[in-house]
């Protein structure tokens, strides 16, 4: 298989303390031995809560985090091999002009102060590609025109834009540089869902054009189901279960997935269970606690199906069917 | 009718001039109704919530009517509204953290809110009070959580107290403006799975504010679509998705994705441009740049509210239907 | 610029604290033109003489004009007015020449006696050498307005820079250039400022002493801000934008400074406005103790110190206290404009667009 990412067993804490008590701190286990390959050319989709360590995934595949344990490998286009285990500074710089990081707030990821022609390029120019200002020009025109913007718009401030087209602006300028990967950390979640859609579309043209791959994170599954081809359900800082998108969506087998999609309401899926609870897979709703290392089941203190062994051992992820994983020690009997 | 809104409009002064945030809105809400408001960021459902209360900041100006039950806040003394707050209507917001007051716990809260309407209130008998509504909202362990503090709550819990504090002097309308927006989807699902409850036991009227149709077409019993401050079609929750009258709210219906539905096998449709701005809406249809059935006439006058089968604001007549495949 | 001006309308005490700043800035400027003698001419003759402008005379009628006076005891300075002896008070009348801005000759001054008349001038009064307090607080201003500036622009250049470094870097950067800093808010102010003057040479002329000044004073007072800004940097690096920045690989130094620091710009306008009476009050101060400027060169502060030595002079010279006045306008005009400043730059402001 050609993968263009892998995370190989990442672990990450975060230190609650800092300065002189830092180790007898607390810790917040944001990420537990997680281990995923994404392929060349496809969309992976990463769901689950809030808090699961989604975006502290994503930010230890640029650098901004570094994993505790485990190691990141990212085999570029032209054969070159980036390591996050063994990596200079001048690796990093040119892994981060091959992998595009955009965040979540549009309003946020823009610095309000410049124009937009200095958003697209304040990066472009220190990198070693930089064409020039002339041509520079004519190439962030080119972008404009591809996210759906007029060349005009290169002038003005991101005050002046709608939420919508500040997310377009994001998007074009991670393109500038051209990236082979992008990471889209929840792009489409503060926008209005008819904005959501043009974004979706737009992405979705541009993965073709530009020949990306793409970490897509969200916490709406309806969303992710459609734009990934590969989804990787993560939990308490695990993935729990992992399949094509459609093989998830026809058949879900761990209990928090199951929960997951049955929370999902869906008045077209006409053979969908009933919203709400449905078959009542879990009793009661408390929110987990990252702050205590993982012993069992990351799922247990929710999961209705819970057995003995399920609070003794972490349980790993095993094969259901070709590509399909579940990592449940009642894997086929539930 | 329990509640009747007339025209209602809201203005706010801003620095740029007279912003239109709501142009005139009229509907009706009878006892023990599920009504869901959805629309666009900015489409102005917060601030028509907020002034069926008189609940609007000092820069903004209400015009209309509102009628609970025969009485109208707009016309109250500032001691009338308070009590009007809280005993015909609650409302309850998005961020449930934000409305608490973090030093006081869970017992002295609702010993406060007891007292706002009734002063005579012991704390036995608050007590007493707090432990069945938080049963009610089937918050585990009442007893014992009582003592607790705000923050020592996850956000669905924080969210079940603050909709057992708004039940606390039996409203007979709840407010919910965007409940479980900041929640995550499992706590969403039973956030909203308790409400239907209560609306069942109580009989009570519930105003569901949301961005989400697809989520509030499951729960309500009637939809209000709105889009830059007014309404654009208001009909039966069973019929809006399947009849829909509006342009507008065909978009919003394609533009979700279907779940299950695949990039590789299914396109998805979207509305092409922005929301107008509110400070020059325009005078013809607002939606009318955005719109696939846009004729020459929609911009040049508001279209009126057709009152056939449901009501709907657009000038051709008629349910419309998808022309794309979506 | 536009939230300014509106802002303005509303309050009229900024709007004369503007003006009031604006007419003593131009005063300094023209410092030559506007006062009737130079800071050393010297009337030996008229000691601690009262202010002697009046504008109603039975003789010369409704018009600016001098009121003549004598020294009835030449010991404690005691004057009394020459009945009928009055001079006119002209304007553009030609005086001492001199050179305005340094290059262009001229010897007009904006209004004078003459420089024929024996009998000089005194808007406020003179000093115990008999010269014109006035025209040497015109001249004072030079030093007194401008050392605000100065001082402002090293202690907020100082500020920035290590401020910025502090936040941006965090960790060991961080932790010794804020000790660094504490040691200098630690020490009283004052304290610091007597040991650095007093162990350099007491001997310096006027523009060594200035230098000195503005620099022992800058040095007080950068941690303070420097600290405020390590804030706001700390916080505007984890903003989405900020940590796009990093990862497109821009130095951090470009980072720092032309992408974290314009985002405090308003902060920063709105301490210095409020930063510079410090350093104005800060040369008076050191002046006052006979450390800062010394004649002959003038500033408010060795105007002060000159004459309010004593409990008596006051008593018997109160116009003595006219720098103080002067100094307490341009502070409480300065710190006017800077709360304008700190509501127009309130972001709440500018969100209720
Ligand atoms: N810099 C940090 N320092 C300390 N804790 C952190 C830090 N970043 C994240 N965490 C914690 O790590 C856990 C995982 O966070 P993360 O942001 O990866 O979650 P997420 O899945 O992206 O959630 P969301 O959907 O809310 O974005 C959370 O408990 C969070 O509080
Ligand atoms: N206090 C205020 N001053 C000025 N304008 C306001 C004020 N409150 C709301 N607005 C404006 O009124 C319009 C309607 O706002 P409203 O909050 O009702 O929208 P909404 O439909 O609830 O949107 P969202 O889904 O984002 O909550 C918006 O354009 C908003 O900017
Ligand atoms: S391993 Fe046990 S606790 Fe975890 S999901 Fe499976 S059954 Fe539930
Ligand atoms: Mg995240
Ligand atoms: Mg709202």
């Amino acid at each position: 298989m050609d993968n263009i990412l892998e995370f190989k067993n990442i672990e990450k804490h975060f230190n609650l303390e800092a300065g002189l008590f830092s180790s007898f701190g607390r810790f917040v286990y944001a990420v537990n031995d997680v281990s995923i390959s994404i392929q060349r050319g496809t969309t992976y989709g990463l769901v689950g809560e809030s808090g699961c360590g989604k975006t502290t995934t994503a930010r230890m595949a640029v650098g901004l985090y570094t994993p505790n344990k485990g190691n990141i490998v990212y085999y570029a286009q032209n054969g070159k091999i980036f390591d996050s285990g063994n990596m200079n500074k001048q690796d990093l710089n040119e892994l981060r002009g091959k992998i595009k990081y955009i965040f979540q707030d549009p309003s946020k990821s823009l610095n309000p102060r410049m124009n937009i022609f200095q958003i697209l390029t304040s990066g472009y120019h220190h990198s070693s590609l930089w064409p020039g200002k002339m041509k520079a020009r004519i190439e962030a025109e080119k972008i404009m025109l591809d996210v759906g913007l007029a060349t005009e718009d290169l002038l003005r401030r991101p005050a002046e834009f709608s939420g919508g087209q500040r997310q377009r602006i994001s998007i074009a300028r991670a393109l500038i540089m051209k990236p082979e990967f992008i990471i889209c950390d929840e792009v489409v979640s503060a926008l209005d869902v008819s904005i959501q859609s043009q974004i979706l579309n737009l992405l979705l043209g541009l993965r073709e054009k530009y020949k990306l791959s793409i970490l897509f994170i969200a916490h709406d599954l309806t969303v992710t189901t459609f734009f990934s081809d590969r989804i990787g359900v993560m939990y308490r800082g695990r993935i729990v279960e992992e399949g094509s998108a459609l093989e998830i969506a026809g058949n879900r087998v761990h209990p928090y997935t199951r929960l997951l999609y049955n929370s999902i309401p869906s008045w077209k899926d006409e053979k969908h269970e009933e919203y709400g609870m449905g078959d009542n897979e879990v009793s009661n709703s408390s929110e987990f606690d990252s702050g205590v290392a993982l012993k069992g089941c990351p799922f247990a203190h929710r999961c209705k199906f819970k057995i003995e062994i399920c609070t003794e051992q972490i349980p790993e992820l095993r094969s259901i069917s070709s590509g399909h994983f579940s990592a449940c020690f009642r894997n086929g009997e539930i | 009718m329990m509640l009747q809104i007339n025209n209602l409009k809201v203005d706010f002064s801003t620095p740029r001039g007279i912003l239109k945030a709501v142009r005139g809105i009229t509907f009706n809400l009878s006892e023990g109704e599920f009504l869901g408001i959805v629309g666009e960021s900015g489409s102005g459902k917060s601030v028509t919530a907020a002034s069926i209360m008189k609940l609007i900041p000092t820069n903004g100006l209400i015009k209309g009517e509102v009628l609970m039950n025969g009485k109208n806040p707009f016309t109250m003394s500032t001691q009338e509204l308070l009590s009007f707050r809280g005993s015909e209507i609650a409302m309850i917001f998005q961020e449930p953290g934000r409305s608490f007051d973090p030093i006081y716990n869970i017992r002295k809260t609702f010993f406060e809110t007891f007292k706002a309407h009734d002063p005579a209130i012991n704390e036995d008998e608050s007590e007493a009070r707090a432990i069945k509504l938080l049963q009610e909202v089937h918050l585990p362990h009442p007893e014992d959580r009582l003592g607790n503090f705000p923050h020592q709550f996850s956000g669905g819990q924080l969210q079940r107290i603050m909709i057992a504090l708004a039940l606390a002097s039996n409203p007979k309308l709840l407010i919910a403006d965007e409940p479980t927006t900041a929640l995550d989807v499992t706590i969403q699902a039973e956030i909203v799975e308790l409400l239907k409850e209560l609306k069942r036991k109580r009989k009570l009227a519930v105003i569901f504010i949301t961005h989400d149709i697809e989520l509030v077409s499951r729960l309500a019993d009637r939809i209000l679509v709105m889009y830059s401050g007014l309404v654009m079609e208001d009909n039966k929750a069973s019929t809006i998705l399947k009849k829909t009258h509006h342009p507008y709210t065909l978009g919003l219906i394609n533009s979700l994705p279907t779940f299950g539905n695949h990039y590789s096998t299914h396109k998805l449709v979207s509305i092409p441009g922005n929301i107008p701005d509110p400070v020059l809406p325009g005078k013809g249809c607002p939606f009318a740049p955005r719109c696939r059935m846009v004729k020459s006439e929609c911009s040049m006058e508001l279209p009126a509210l057709n009152r056939e089968d449901g009501a709907y604001r657009c000038i051709i007549k008629g349910p419309k239907v998808n022309t794309e495949n979506g | 610029m536009k939230n300014f001006l509106r802002a303005l309308r509303g309050r009229p005490i900024a709007t004369i604290s503007l003006a009031v700043l604006l007419i003593l800035y131009l005063g300094m400027a023209f410092a030559e033109f506007i006062a009737p003698y130079s800071p050393g001419t010297s009337f030996a003759d008229y000691s601690y003489h009262p202010p002697n402008v009046r504008f109603y005379s039975k003789e010369l009628g409704l018009r600016p004009q001098v009121q003549a006076h004598a020294v009835i005891n030449g010991i404690t300075w005691e004057y009394a007015r020459i009945q009928g002896d009055h001079t006119k008070i002209s304007f553009f009348v030609k005086g001492v020449p001199y050179k305005l801005f340094g290059f262009i000759p001229m010897e007009r001054h904006l209004f004078g006696v003459g420089q024929n008349s024996k009998y000089p001038l005194y808007i406020m009064g003179s000093d115990n050498l008999g010269r014109d307090l006035f025209s040497r607080i015109v001249y004072g201003s030079r030093i007194s307005l401008s050392i605000g500036f100065i001082g402002i622009f090293i202690s907020m250049t100082l500020a920035i820079l290590f401020g910025g470094l502090a936040g941006f870097y965090g960790g060991i950067p961080d932790w010794l250039i804020m000790r660094f800093s504490e040691f200098f808010i630690l020490i009283p102010g004052l304290y610091l400022i007597l040991f650095l003057r007093s162990i350099l040479s007491s001997t310096m002329d006027s523009g060594q002493s200035y230098m000195v000044i503005t620099v022992i004073l800058s040095f007080v007072g950068w941690p303070g801000t420097a600290r405020l800004i390590r804030g706001m940097v700390h916080s505007i690096k984890r903003e989405d934008f900020i940590q796009n920045a990093i990862l497109d690989g821009i130095p951090a130094v470009s980072i720092i400074y032309k992408q974290i620091i314009p985002q405090m710009s308003s902060i920063i306008v709105v301490s210095i406005a409020l930063g510079i009476p410090g350093f104005i009050l800060g040369e008076t101060a050191l002046s006052y103790l006979g450390l800062g400027i010394v004649d002959p060169a003038v500033s408010w502060g060795s105007l002060i110190n000159r004459d309010i030595s004593t409990i008596n002079n006051l008593k018997n010279y109160p116009w003595v206290l006219s720098p103080g006045l002067f100094l307490l306008i341009t502070t409480l005009a300065f710190n006017f404009i800077g709360d304008l400043l700190r509501d127009v730059f309130d972001p709440y402001y500018k969100d209720r667009r």
